[in-house]
């Protein structure tokens, strides 16, 4: 094994072969020599130094390891002193120049530190391939494992409908396309989807790319691609932007209108029934968020929505039922209008309470916040009986425990006095 | 004599801008004027302690910051006078090498 030196040239540190060093301090020496007697020696020969350690590449860490090779390189560069010109002072040289460390390579201290050196680099080296190989496993995993997920999730929202789809799942899952198209513009659907994919697709795929870069170590830079794919991600942006600014302006102004019976003497037990039902509806498209469900029957572009039921105690011995039609839309007036066109029919013959099990948009009306909201009154100790038939269920009328039919008002609330009820 | 034309060679070429030494040495290699580097650094010395040069340093992009050397007033003068003899040199020595 050779030995090294560690020396210091023109203020920079080099490792030199032992074979290398003996040529080195030969021509420095001889150097040294050749401009002693002369004015400025030292500026010389600093200048001289300073370009062979560039010449050596100083200036790097761990420092440069000089070889006998580098060193006859060097001096075929800067020449023999000797070739200089040849009217220079001919002295014989005789002194060293330059700065040797006090490093003694065979000291205890000296193995024991390149031993340990050498033991934590190749600890390190492994530990950064075995951190390198988890985290592309990891990555791997998780990259798949959310692509997964993610084609799951679109084929559930946005194709649930399909047939084959349609014959495995739940029919009640909710489909985004099938939504959009209640409350949207037909035309305006798959713009604003294929601009929420890119709003929310590029950012998602520049993390992905930016992962792999790191665990890859490209260096590559795409700089035209990404500013494309920067302007069309703010295109995209700003489309989105105005496109459901426009869609959803509609919902601006929200207005009412009610229709009020009042209830005195109220009857001891209100009987519910409906008249028209959700199960005899024609429709060919169904959606439902939350509570709420939307029958769409595309052949006559009519739009119907289930109602919602409330049933709270009175302040007097009285009561009443209140039946509002709410509608939203740009303008108050159009809102009323909106609200008036809502289809929805009720009655009140003795003391049963007849309701429509759905309300119905004009032909061609999108669902713009369009709701009926059935507010009944009753004093306390008033029983509350749905017909046999009838489930609370088809007019959001949503109590603990969900499926009873007969209900007293106590302390203002109803109350479940359902046999039936399996608390 | 090739001392003093090297002289005049690195005169001229700093008269055009200040310069790093390799930059000179580039040139005067392109020009085989000189052959091996080390001539040059006394050389350098030598103008700059007569006042026909004057330096400065510049950070490095690599390494150490670097001597930029360049031409005092006196250098300048120097250098046109050097310019006027060598015409005249040229001139003499064409003349002999032409007569027949």
């Amino acid at each position: 094994m050779k030995k090294t030196l560690d020396i210091n040239i023109a203020g920079q540190l080099f490792r030199v072969d032992e074979d290398a060093w003996e040529v080195l301090k030969h021509y420095l020496d001889h150097v040294s020599a050749r401009f002693k007697s002369e004015q400025g020696a030292d500026e010389t020969l600093a200048d001289i130094e300073a370009r062979i350690a560039e010449i050596f590449g100083g200036g790097k860490e761990p420092p440069t390891l000089v070889s006998k090779e580098m060193v006859t390189n060097m001096i075929n560069i800067m020449g023999a002193p000797e070739d200089y010109y040849d009217d220079g002072p001919a002295v014989k040289y005789k002194k060293l120049y330059v700065r040797k460390s006090m490093y003694d390579p065979n000291s205890f201290s000296a193995r024991l530190g390149r031993t340990l050196s050498g033991f934590f680099t190749a600890f390190g080296k492994l530990m950064s391939a075995i951190m390198r190989v988890f985290a592309i496993i990891l990555g791997a995993f998780f990259t798949l494992f959310g692509f997964l997920l993610f084609f799951t999730f679109v084929i559930l929202i946005f194709f649930n409908n399909a047939p084959f789809f349609a014959s495995v799942m739940e029919p009640q899952i909710t489909n985004v396309h099938g939504l959009l198209s209640i409350v949207l513009n037909t035309n305006a659907i798959w713009p604003i989807l294929i601009l929420a994919a890119l709003v929310t697709l590029l950012p998602l795929a520049a993390v992905i790319w930016l992962g792999i870069k790191l665990i890859f170590r490209i260096r590559e830079s795409f700089r035209v691609l990404n500013i494309v794919l920067f302007l069309v991600w703010t295109a995209s942006l700003c489309a989105l932007a105005v496109i459901l600014s426009l869609q959803l302006s509609v919902y601006s102004n929200r207005e009412s209108v009610e229709k009020r019976l009042t209830l005195d003497p109220a009857p001891k037990t209100l009987w519910i029934n409906t008249m028209k039902k959700q199960a005899n509806l024609s429709h060919d498209r169904y959606a439902s968020v939350e509570d709420f469900r939307f029958f769409v029957d595309r052949s006559n572009d009519i739009l119907h929505a289930s109602p919602e039921l409330r049933i709270r105690g009175s302040d007097n011995g009285t009561g009443y039922i209140a039946v509002q039609r709410r509608a939203n839309s740009n303008s108050d007036t159009e809102a009323v209008r909106n609200a008036r066109q809502i289809e929805y029919d009720w009655k009140m013959s003795g003391d049963t309470l007849y309701l429509d099990e759905y309300c119905t948009l004009p032909p061609g009306a999108k669902w713009n916040g369009s709701i009926v909201d059935i507010d009944i009154r009753l004093p306390e100790g008033t029983e509350i009986r749905f017909v046999p038939e009838v489930s609370p269920d088809v007019l959001n009328f949503h109590l603990f425990p969900w499926k009873d039919q007969a209900w007293k008002i106590v302390d203002g609330w109803p109350r479940s006095i359902d046999d039936r009820t399996d608390q | 004599m090739r001392k003093g034309i090297l002289e005049y060679c690195i005169l001229a070429v700093l008269s055009r801008n200040s310069c790093y030494a390799v930059d000179i040495i580039n040139e005067l290699k392109k020009a085989r004027v000189i052959v091996v580097e080390g001539t040059l650094y006394p050389l350098l010395t030598r103008q700059k302690n007569a006042g026909l040069l004057s330096y400065r340093w510049q950070e490095s992009p690599q390494g150490p910051p670097r001597k930029y050397y360049e031409l005092t007033e006196l250098g300048q003068i120097y250098l046109r006078e050097l310019d006027k003899v060598w015409d005249e040199l040229v001139e003499s020595v064409n003349q002999i090498r032409d007569r027949k």
